[in-house]
C-alpha cells in the first residue's frame, strides 16, 4: 500500500494529468445530463451575482448612445406605424373575407446581458432573469432584429443562453416568399448557412429568413436574417443558402425571452 | 511554492479574465489570460502545477457559461499545462529557439483543438476562413504573451542562468 502511495506521489504529474483528462472527457460526454445543467444553473447564479455591478457600469456607459439610437428608432417606428395601421385595416378585411383568423401571442420578458462567457469566442451569454421570473429551459431568446438563441441552463436569477454562434446551435427556418425550408447553422461572423434547400426553390438575395415553426422552442415567423448568397453544389439536389443575421452578437445588451407562447387557430 | 499564493494568483487571474475579457473583446475574439497563467505556472513550477492550474481554471471557465462541450476548456488547459511543464528548467538545456518554438507550438495546439471543436462546421466548409479564425483567436492571446515577454521573460521567470 505504502509503495503504491509512494509511486503515486512520485508520478503525481502524470497521475494528475490522467485524472484531469479522464474527468474532462467524462464531462464532455455527459454534457446534456440533468446534473450538469443544474450545476451550470447554480454556478451561473453565483457568477452573475459577481458580474452584475460590472454589467451595470457597462450599461451606464452606453446608455447615452443607446438613448440617441432609441430616439431615432422611435421616430422611424412612428412613421412605420402610420403606414402599418392602414395595412392592418386592409389585412383584417381580407382575413374576414377568408373567414380565417389567426392569433399568435407571445409573452416577452425583457432581460439584460450580464456576461458573455470567458472563452476566447462568444458562444454563450448570461442574462439576468431566471426561473423566478418565469424563464424555462429552452426558452427562445430574441432581440427586435431577430432570434439570437435559447436558454440552456436556468438558475433562479440568471440563465445561460446558447447563442446562434454556438457550434451546436440549429434553427429550423423558412425563406420567404418562396417558403423553402431548411436548417440554419452558424458559419462565422454574422453569416449562417441553410443546406437542406431544394434546388428548384426560387430564392433571391435579399429574401427574408424567418423561423419555420417546426419546433417546440421557436414560434413561427420570428425574423432571423436575410439571404446574402446562394450557391449550388454539383452533384447535389440541394442548394446552399448563405444568411446574414441582422443582430451584432458582439454588442448585445438587451434581449427578450419568450416565456409563454399561445398559438391558436380558430 | 505556497499553495495559498498559488490559489490566490489563480483566482486573481480568473477574475481578471471574468471582468476584463469582455472589455478587451475585438470582433467577438477575446484575450485568454488563463492560458498565459497556465503557461507561466507550468514553465516555472512544472507539470503538476500546470495541470492543476489548467484543470481548475478550465472548469471555472466552463461553469461561468458554456452551452456545449462542457469540459472542453479543462481538457485543453490541462493539456497545455502538462506539455508546458516539460519546459521547466529547459531554457539552458535547449537552444533558445527550440525553447520558444516549443511554447509557441503548445499555444498553437491548444487553440487549434479549441477552434476545431468550436468551428468544426467552418473547418469542413471553408478551411481558409477556419485558419484565419484560428490564427486570430490565438494571435490575440499570443500578443499578450509577447508583451509579457518584455516584462517577465521566460528566461528570467524560470530562474535560468543566462548563457
Amino acid at each position: 500500500m505504502r509503495n503504491i502511495y509512494l509511486a503515486l506521489i512520485r508520478q503525481r504529474d502524470h497521475v494528475a494529468f490522467f485524472l484531469a483528462v479522464l474527468i474532462s472527457f467524462s464531462l464532455i460526454l455527459s454534457n446534456n445530463t440533468q446534473d450538469i445543467v443544474i450545476l451550470q444553473g447554480k454556478a451561473n447564479d453565483i457568477f452573475s451575482f459577481l458580474y452584475k455591478p460590472v454589467a451595470r457600469l457597462r450599461s451606464m456607459a452606453v446608455v447615452e448612445v443607446e438613448a440617441a439610437v432609441l430616439r431615432e428608432k422611435n421616430i422611424q417606428l412612428k412613421l412605420q406605424i402610420e403606414s402599418m395601421l392602414n395595412l392592418v385595416a386592409e389585412n383584417e378585411q381580407l382575413k374576414n373575407l377568408l373567414k380565417y383568423k389567426r392569433e399568435s401571442q407571445l409573452t416577452l420578458l425583457p432581460a439584460k446581458v450580464i456576461n458573455k462567457g470567458l472563452t476566447s469566442n462568444l458562444n454563450t451569454i448570461t442574462i439576468d432573469v431566471g426561473s423566478n421570473q418565469g424563464v424555462g429551459l429552452y426558452s427562445s431568446v430574441l432581440t427586435p432584429n431577430g432570434v439570437i438563441g435559447k436558454t440552456v441552463a436556468v438558475g433562479k436569477y440568471s440563465s445561460i443562453v446558447q447563442v446562434i454562434s454556438d457550434v451546436n446551435f440549429r434553427l429550423s427556418v423558412q425563406v420567404l416568399p418562396s417558403g423553402a425550408r431548411g436548417i440554419l447553422r452558424w458559419v462565422y461572423g454574422d453569416l449562417c448557412e441553410i443546406r437542406e434547400v431544394q434546388k428548384n426553390s426560387e430564392i433571391k438575395i435579399g429574401d427574408r429568413v424567418l423561423t419555420s415553426g417546426f419546433s417546440d422552442i421557436y414560434p413561427k415567423n420570428l425574423p432571423v436574417g436575410i439571404v446574402a448568397g446562394i450557391r449550388e453544389e454539383r452533384g447535389s439536389f440541394q442548394k446552399i443558402i448563405t444568411v446574414r443575421i441582422a443582430e451584432n452578437l458582439g454588442s448585445l445588451i438587451n434581449v427578450f425571452v419568450i416565456t409563454e407562447q399561445k398559438d391558436a387557430l380558430e | 511554492m505556497l499553495w495559498s499564493n498559488f490559489l490566490l494568483t489563480m483566482f486573481g487571474v480568473f477574475f481578471l479574465q471574468f471582468f476584463l475579457s469582455e472589455f478587451m473583446s475585438i470582433n467577438m475574439i477575446r484575450p485568454d489570460f488563463m492560458t498565459i497563467f497556465v503557461l507561466y505556472t507550468a514553465i516555472k513550477f512544472g507539470r503538476f502545477y500546470g495541470v492543476i492550474a489548467g484543470f481548475t481554471l478550465g472548469l471555472l471557465t466552463d461553469l461561468a457559461g458554456v452551452s456545449s462541450y462542457f469540459g472542453l476548456s479543462s481538457l485543453t488547459y490541462s493539456f497545455s499545462g502538462y506539455l508546458a511543464g516539460y519546459l521547466k528548467n529547459q531554457y539552458n538545456r535547449l537552444i533558445p529557439l527550440y525553447f520558444h518554438l516549443s511554447w509557441v507550438s503548445i499555444i498553437l495546439f491548444q487553440f487549434l483543438v479549441y477552434c476545431f471543436v468550436r468551428y468544426q462546421y467552418l473547418y469542413e466548409t471553408n478551411l481558409i476562413q477556419f485558419t484565419i479564425k484560428w490564427v486570430l483567436t490565438m494571435g490575440y492571446t499570443m500578443g499578450f504573451i509577447l508583451v509579457l515577454q518584455l516584462i517577465f521573460p521566460f528566461k528570467i521567470y524560470s530562474h535560468a542562468e543566462s548563457s
